[in-house]
């Protein structure tokens, strides 16, 4: 299989993000979502409530987007997907920087992983770069949209 | 809908079961069936027909168990009769050195009759036994201020029902899928922290006394 770099940089950047929201995922969905809602709480950015809601969606989307990149399957919004909840990511940890608050636990990983908050923060800049990476060049290695525009298409694309 | 679009939907719907078996497979099948062995009485405060049932797993040392008691002890002095509370030990044994022991201590507390007492005195003084050494001696001075028999109670320390009863609760907390302390259910709806309890909790309280008519 041929390819430019950009098409490797693109393929490579969706199994690494599939697979990072797909393990972040299964991690969280495998525990009861109460415990995870206890992690989101301690960002002091939602209510309970709202913490709960988040905490019983959150990891099923992780799930589904990252095996849509791995996949290679409705690969740009999915990469797109990726990126805002990356970003989401980000955005929730300066928060807590900025407030100089103290995290126990990121729940990047669920209960599995700790990373500190300087780590978490640099693992999301290189996801998001990554996740870049995806959704403009991820669909033309290896991927599922490319077989689904069938062979007519994958000649020539 | 043409044939690529079907083509994607087929590759959608492989994602979503690929989600479903990876949750599940990263929760493990193995030994987790839940088991429901009753709490010693002595470990139960209420009535049995209570519309309320706060079941409680908690570790003595945890200091967000030790916050989660104000919330849970005006819950109980706000419903009163209607609430019965059930406490299980949950000793997170790999972060709290003594928690397994202040366990087992309680547990003898309780089959002497002074469970309760006993209790309140590990989380009003936690800050004091468990940056001790030797915290036996501090479980042991609370024993002899409730009154309890100085040799029946050490030889209960080293007796293997009472840690034998603290293991099976252990082994229930895991079942139930219990990572963190304290969690409660609430007529088996789960709650994990004193937080979750003092907000969610309550309200759900609050919204099964109103179906039971229970004002």
């Amino acid at each position: 299989m041929s390819g430019s770099l950009g098409d490797w940089l693109g393929f490579l950047g969706r199994l690494a993000v599939g697979g990072a929201l797909v393990a972040a995922g299964a991690l969280k969905a495998s525990a009861p979502s109460q415990e995870f809602a206890v992690v989101i709480d301690a960002y002091r950015i939602v209510s309970p409530g709202a913490s709960l809601a988040i905490a019983a969606v959150l990891p099923w989307a992780e799930l589904v987007v990252g095996f849509c990149l791995l996949l290679g399957d409705f690969t740009r919004p999915a990469a797109a997907a990726a990126g805002g909840l990356v970003a989401s990511f980000v955005a929730a940890l300066l928060s807590v920087k900025m407030r100089h608050m103290e995290l126990p636990n990121c729940g990047c990983f669920g209960a599995a992983f700790h990373p500190s908050l300087g780590h978490a923060l640099a693992m999301d800049a290189v996801l998001f770069i990554l996740a870049y990476a995806a959704y403009s060049r991820g669909a033309r290695l290896w991927s599922w949209d490319r077989w689904a525009s069938g062979p007519a298409r994958e000649r020539h694309g | 809908m043409n044939r690529a679009l079907k083509r994607r939907l087929g590759g959608l719907l492989l994602a979503v079961a690929a989600s479903v078996a990876s949750a599940y497979g990263a929760r493990g099948f193995t030994g987790r069936v839940e088991m429901r062995i009753p709490a010693p009485a002595f470990r139960v405060m209420g009535s049995a027909s209570a519309p309320i049932e706060i079941v409680e797993y908690s570790d003595f040392q945890c200091p967000a168990c030790r916050a989660a008691e104000a919330p849970l002890r005006g819950a109980l002095g706000l419903y009163g009769y209607k609430v019965r509370l059930v406490f299980r030990d949950d000793p997170l044994t790999t972060i709290h050195p003594w928690a397994f022991e202040a366990a087992v201590a309680a547990e003898c507390a309780g089959r002497m009759g002074k469970f309760w007492p006993y209790h309140d005195m590990l989380y009003d003084n936690q800050g004091e036994w468990v940056s001790s050494k030797d915290p036996k001696v501090f479980f042991r001075s609370y024993a002899q201020k409730l009154g309890l028999k100085r040799k029946a109670f050490d030889s209960c320390l080293s007796s293997p029902e009472a840690a034998s009863s603290v293991r099976s609760d252990m082994q229930q907390a895991r079942n139930r899928w219990i990572s963190g302390t304290p969690t409660f259910f609430i007529n088996g709806r789960r709650f994990v922290g004193g937080n979750q309890f003092a907000s969610l909790g309550i309200h759900w309280i609050d919204q099964i006394l109103k179906k039971r008519n229970t004002p």
